[in-house]
């Protein structure tokens, strides 16, 4: 028998909840930790890439995000708040982006993850209120996704955090983590995908008249031309039709074992289209997030690195006293 | 676990031992507080998601709003209690999807553009035979519709500041727009043009539908906006007033951005040209090129509709009750001053 180190604190969950293993059963840290990191790169592109070069464009004095465009259309302060209301020069904005990529790189690697991950999303939503014209729903996503990791232990394992930790002996392998804010982040997914089915369903989708006709060929949305790719009608309407029953399916198929693989497949493979394909910003890069704790890491994880260290945790785990957070294999 | 059994054969009492093995440690308030968020989790992404979808209306203008629920049946008390409540409940949950960068707007494509859009300037100055218009395309807009290609990268994020600046006012047919009648039997003809053109689905331009079956809700920026082109022209119909100043409403949202825009525009125009002077206008276009049919071979784009939507005259001073830009207004046939007040216009 091991002992295996759960991190984070359990939460008390009600009645049905705290009957079901899959809100209960502690999950390997390097789930969370992929999420993190995946989240943290993505970010860090979207700052760099997408931010930094129009930054004098869309933010300060005489931009397209200057203060007066949008402060003052009747939106409530309160609730859209930004901790950068008030920076005009460009200069100072260019400045606080590069804060925003350094944190975002931190997150990455793990340096005081969840203080990282906080600052990310006071950064990204006070960018995301200071210039809404900017943004889509890839940015609700990465603020999302930073709430809950700020939340969570996410720095529990594959970070310089636990690396520190490691070097004072602070730490047991494997990390386990308590499965909340997984769970959550992925009920948020399926809501997020089956919602868009439904509003499509609202909007049309299956009136025959084939919307992705209209997607494709739309000149400013797609990369490149439709009379350079010129799809058969067929496919066009095939698009149409996987798209919106892989989106209101997507509960169901993603909960069936044996659909689970290839609905989850299609949706890497849906975003990495649309990504090439449409002009949507970082919009695939942080759906593309979402996937990452669905990965099995812990499988991956040399084992010639835990077999060579199993005497030693062993010995550890003989020492450490079972804390409240602890749970026994 | 077992509950301590009383022995009334003697006193009646609870061995101390009893309670220490059967009372297992409480939660913590953190695990407390922490469950609790948890289900506020779930419960808030269910209700969100569930009450924009089944009330829109509180997603919308209040003309849009009133419009929309006139086409239904008058509610009972019981549904206007609960319309009532749905909309609390939804304004809340909408602050704290603000608060947290929770917002639930999962409608990619939903409402899908039947029509390509670019912003347009045009700058003209007083003496045109000197200083003849220039126009300035949106940076998005291909040269050539045929062949082109949009490098991902920095300009992704600008191509979405340029598609919410022309999503301001869906645009309309024209053509349509110069001819409307009020002949039911018209309108079917037009129809019937429409669907030809367009390809085998007549109904989707068929009046007969109520408006609000073929309208679509489209988050545009930080708001919502009811899109029913192609059929406006019902509103339009009905209640021209209405429409009219659901129109200028719309425009009384988003002449901000629209401003910045031409702004930023003329300042990156003047630095390429400073020999040139101020120019008199800065209009805004709204640039359109209907998708050509499904189907459509050989695969050609029909040359582009430009739709006015704002002027304005740099350096002029204008007066505080309005805004500094002009409107185009469809049903006054030209540029309009619109007052900031709502009650005014």
């Amino acid at each position: 028998m091991s002992e295996r180190k759960v991190v984070g604190i359990r939460p008390w969950l009600p009645w049905p909840l705290s009957r079901i293993p899959w809100w209960t059963e502690p999950v390997r840290a390097e789930r969370l930790a992929a999420l993190r990191i995946g989240v943290g790169l993505a970010t860090l592109v979207d700052v760099l890439g997408h931010y930094l070069p129009y930054a004098s464009a869309f933010f300060g004095d005489s931009s397209l995000g200057a203060s007066a465009v949008f402060d003052a259309q009747g939106m409530d302060q309160v609730w859209r708040w930004s901790v950068l209301r008030g920076i005009h020069d460009p200069t100072t904005v260019k400045m606080v982006l590069l804060v925003w990529a350094a944190v975002a790189a931190g997150l990455a690697a793990g340096v005081g993850s969840r203080l990282c991950a906080f600052a990310a999303w006071v950064l990204g939503m006070s960018f995301f209120n200071l210039n809404p014209f900017l943004v889509n729903s890839g940015d609700n996503v990465r603020n999302f996704l930073c709430f809950y990791l700020m939340l969570s232990p996410c720095g529990a394992a594959w970070s310089v955090d636990h690396w520190w930790a490691r070097q004072r002996g602070a730490v047991l392998e494997p990390v386990f983590v308590q499965p909340w804010a997984l769970r959550l982040v992925f009920v948020q997914m399926t809501v997020l995908y089956f919602m868009t089915g439904v509003w499509k369903l609202r909007g049309g989708w299956h009136s025959g008249e084939s919307p992705m006709h209209y997607v494709f060929g739309n000149l400013g949305w797609t990369r490149v031309s439709y009379a350079q790719l010129p799809l058969p009608v067929w496919a066009v309407d095939a698009t149409t039709w996987i798209t919106l029953i892989w989106e209101l399916g997507f509960p169901v198929l993603v909960f069936m074992t044996w659909t689970r693989t290839l609905t989850l497949w299609m949706g890497v493979l849906f975003h990495l289209g649309t990504g090439c394909l449409l002009q949507l910003g970082p919009f695939p890069l942080y759906m593309l997030c979402l996937y990452l704790p669905l990965v099995p890491w812990e499988q991956y994880i040399s084992h010639q690195n835990e077999k060579a260290a199993a005497p030693m945790l062993a010995a550890a785990a003989a020492f450490a006293p079972a804390g409240p957070e602890d749970v026994k294999n | 676990m077992r509950r301590p059994r009383l022995r009334p054969d003697t006193h009646s009492y609870i061995h101390l031992s009893t309670i220490m093995n059967s009372t297992a440690p409480g939660p913590r308030p953190a695990q407390v507080f922490l469950g609790l968020f948890v289900v506020w989790q779930l419960t808030f992404m269910v209700m969100a998601n569930y009450l924009q979808l089944v009330f829109p209306e509180n997603l919308v203008t209040e003309d849009e709003a009133a419009d929309l629920l006139a086409k239904l049946p008058p509610p009972g008390p019981i549904e206007k209690l609960t319309r009532t409540a749905a909309g609390c409940l939804q304004s809340e949950a909408g602050r704290y999807a603000q608060v947290t960068g929770q917002g639930q707007s999962w409608w990619l494509f939903a409402a899908y553009p039947r029509q390509s859009t670019f912003p347009l300037i045009e700058l003209r100055w007083s003496d045109p035979a000197a200083f003849p218009p220039v126009r300035l395309h949106g940076r998005f807009e291909p040269e050539n519709p045929n062949a082109y290609f949009h490098a991902p990268g920095p300009g992704d994020r600008l191509f979405h500041y340029e598609a919410n600046l022309t999503l301001i006012h869906n645009p309309w047919d024209t053509e349509r727009f110069n001819s409307w009648s009020w002949d039911p039997e018209e309108e079917r003809k037009h129809a019937e043009t429409q669907a030809e053109t367009h390809g085998r689905h007549r109904e989707q331009f068929t009046p007969d539908r109520p408006w609000y079956q073929r309208c679509q809700l489209a988050h545009v920026g930080d708001g919502w906006s009811l899109f029913c082109s192609p059929w406006e022209e019902e509103r339009f119909r009905t209640d021209r007033e209405r429409y009219q100043r659901s129109y200028l409403n719309r425009a009384r949202e988003k002449w901000r951005p629209a401003l910045a825009y031409m702004e930023w525009q003329l300042e990156q125009y003047r630095q390429l040209h400073p020999e040139l002077p101020m120019p008199a206008e800065v209009i805004l276009y709204n640039r359109v090129y209907p998708t050509p049919a499904r189907g459509t071979s050989p695969w050609q784009w029909p040359a582009p509709h430009d739709h006015p939507v704002f002027r304005w005259h740099p350096g002029e001073t204008t007066p505080a009750e309005v805004f500094p830009v002009e409107v185009y207004d469809p049903a006054a046939g030209g540029f309009v001053r619109v007052n900031r007040s709502k009650d005014s216009s």
